[in-house]
């Protein structure tokens, strides 16, 4: 089960009962989030098969009648099989279509390289109109859905599958507004991240904190775009830390560092993304573990990281 | 009858010159294209389809998809003249301050449903409003004008058998059958044919006719309009690239071209006698 995901279908669902322009358009892509809704309101579900293509231009035409499509579709197929469709009929009309996927980043170990989902940032933020959502944790599913229904523009939400809890307990809407939050505050240095890198960075910063006696910010930015100068408001002159299970071109990280070089702000950044290098990951694998080894992505390339960002 | 094919092929006239006019203008522009659709279009727009000029955005107006949008040009003599928008601003086409029109349709202009462009869309796109139609029980009609050549992306097949499965009667594709694409004629490039046993094949209804022919088109619509069927249907229309200009029509090497300065006199003498072959 994932509860990031499955949080947002809910609530979709839900809404979808009494709200008829909600329609969820499947490419042979369901879970068993869709069980229930689909023996209740099968005619609010719009299976096309493994027809990614076609999935985005049903949305598209029933975008345009008025409806409220909602596409979930195999990541990352769903993206890269149909980016003409998402270019030419949601962004450049853009129309208030959400394109959903389950599996970012090593989220899916075990389908090999074919099915990573690496890049899909660079891609997305590429479309005209679009708007993408990478959350963290359940209230920014809960989010997710409030700006599937409310859009008027193409929205992009990439789920991840592993994490749960809310990161922070207390957060309202408003919090949402510029397209990032802060989970903590700190001067010595800022570790901006997104999606499930946010749970898995916290007690990593804190042990640092607490070994070397200082405080580290800790950002969660959830959406391009995003405010990027209050941002560097947040920020200050600290050294700023990208963490994402992403390729460094049109990653989030990169996108901050630009603005820190056009806007000839003092900061050191520095990006920590997945580099293929050439090695596209070959090895079919459950573990995990094993792609943060070969990627130099595990806890210990983290704190490393982190603790050199530290050192002025 | 006699008088509306009349009335039509006023329109068709009026609409070709008018597309020349903006084509020469501009030194750019899909007259070869435009022109093999003039028929189908003027037939649709004057005849066929519940739409409002002063209302262009009315709930249960018939759509239009123009998948084909290279062609989109032949739209908008046809959409100045019937009011949706005004006939001054036709003059924009293709100039940097033109507030519509780029090469292709945009939403903003009124009376287009679809911002086309690229090939092998508009099906799928005709098909998800078809669906919402029918889940909102409301009987307008969506029609889609696809291009010959748009039938070798393979996304135009997957549309294809999803309206099938979802017996989407209220959707009329029309296939403009000019048998030639950009390099080469279909027949020589990639073989298309048989085009109505593979639309059969995969579960529609299939008419063909000559798509210059306003008699046969109208037929056909009519016969589209009050069929009882589950199926989506397709109109096969046997058509000329380039029709009525006698240099450009059924050549090669013509696609999203203009005529040349020294060309064009001898363009519009050619329409002249077109003109006159149907008084």
């Amino acid at each position: 089960m994932n509860e990031a995901r499955d949080t947002y279908f809910k609530l979709l669902q839900k809404k979808a009962e009494t709200d008829n322009r909600i329609m969820f358009v499947l490419a042979d892509c369901a879970g068993f989030v869709f069980e229930e809704f689909r023996k209740k309101y099968p005619d609010k579900i719009v299976n096309v098969g493994i027809a990614e293509q076609n999935a985005i231009a049903v949305a598209c035409g029933l975008s345009l009648a008025g409806k409220i499509p909602i596409v979930y579709g195999h990541s990352p197929f769903i993206l890269t099989r149909t980016l003409d469709q998402i270019k030419s009929a949601i962004g450049i009309m853009n129309l208030p279509v959400s394109i959903v996927v389950n599996g970012v980043g090593f989220s899916q170990p075990w389908f090999g390289p074919t099915h990573f989902n690496m890049d899909d940032i660079s891609l997305m933020s590429s479309v005209a109109n679009m708007k993408i959502i990478t959350p963290s944790d359940m209230s920014l599913s809960e989010f997710a859905a409030h700006l599937t229904i409310m859009a008027e523009s193409p929205l992009y939400l990439r789920f991840d599958g592993r994490y749960s809890a809310n990161i922070l307990s207390s957060v309202s809407k408003s919090d949402f507004s510029d397209g990032f939050r802060i989970i903590k505050k700190g001067t010595s240095a800022a570790v901006i991240s997104h999606g499930n890198c946010v749970s898995r960075i916290i007690p990593l910063v804190e042990k640092i904190e607490k070994e070397k006696g200082i405080e580290i910010a800790v950002i969660d930015v959830f959406s391009v775009p995003y405010n990027d100068g209050k941002l560097y408001e947040a920020i200050g002159d600290s050294p700023v830390l990208a963490i994402e299970e992403h390729i460094e071109n049109g990653s989030i990280g990169q996108m901050f560092a630009t603005y820190i070089k056009v806007n000839n702000k003092p900061n050191k950044v520095k990006l920590m993304n997945i580099d293929y290098n050439g090695r596209y990951p070959a090895c079919v694998s459950a573990d995990i573990n094993w792609f943060y080894k070969s990627y130099k992505f595990t806890d210990n390339d983290i704190i490393s990281n982190i603790k050199q960002m530290t050192e002025r | 009858m006699e008088e509306k094919i009349s009335y039509l092929r006023n329109k068709v006239n009026m609409s070709k010159h008018k597309v020349l006019d903006l084509c020469v203008k501009a030194g750019m522009g899909h007259v070869s294209s435009a022109y093999s659709c003039a028929e189908i279009l003027c037939v649709l727009y004057y005849s066929v389809m519940n739409i409002r000029p002063d209302e262009p955005d009315y709930e249960n107006r018939d759509r239009f998809i123009m998948s084909k949008n290279h062609a989109s040009i032949m739209q908008y003599p046809i959409l100045a003249d019937m009011g949706f928008i005004k006939p001054e601003e036709l003059d924009d086409f293709l100039s940097p301050e033109g507030s519509m029109f780029g090469s292709h349709s945009k939403l903003a202009i009124p009376g287009v449903d679809f911002a086309g462009g690229s090939l092998g869309l508009g099906i799928g796109v005709a098909a998800g409003i078809a669906y919402a139609a029918k889940s909102d029980k409301k009987d307008y009609k969506i029609y889609c004008l696809l291009g010959d050549g748009e039938l070798y992306e393979g996304s135009v097949w997957e549309s294809v058998m999803f309206a099938s499965h979802n017996n989407l009667s209220n959707l009329v594709a029309i296939v403009d059958r000019n048998k030639l694409a950009i390099t080469d004629y279909t027949e020589n490039m990639l073989r298309l044919e048989s085009i109505i046993e593979k639309w059969k094949a995969f579960g529609w209804e299939v008419i063909s006719c000559n798509g210059h022919d306003i008699r046969q088109l109208l037929d056909v619509f009519e016969r589209a309009e009050n069929r009882k069927s589950d199926t989506p249907l397709v109109i096969i229309a046997d058509t000329e690239k380039g029709k009525g200009i006698d240099f450009i029509e059924g050549k090669l090497n013509w696609h999203g071209a203009a005529p040349k300065k020294e060309q064009v006199e001898s363009a519009y003498n050619s329409l002249e006698k077109e003109v006159k072959s149907y008084e």
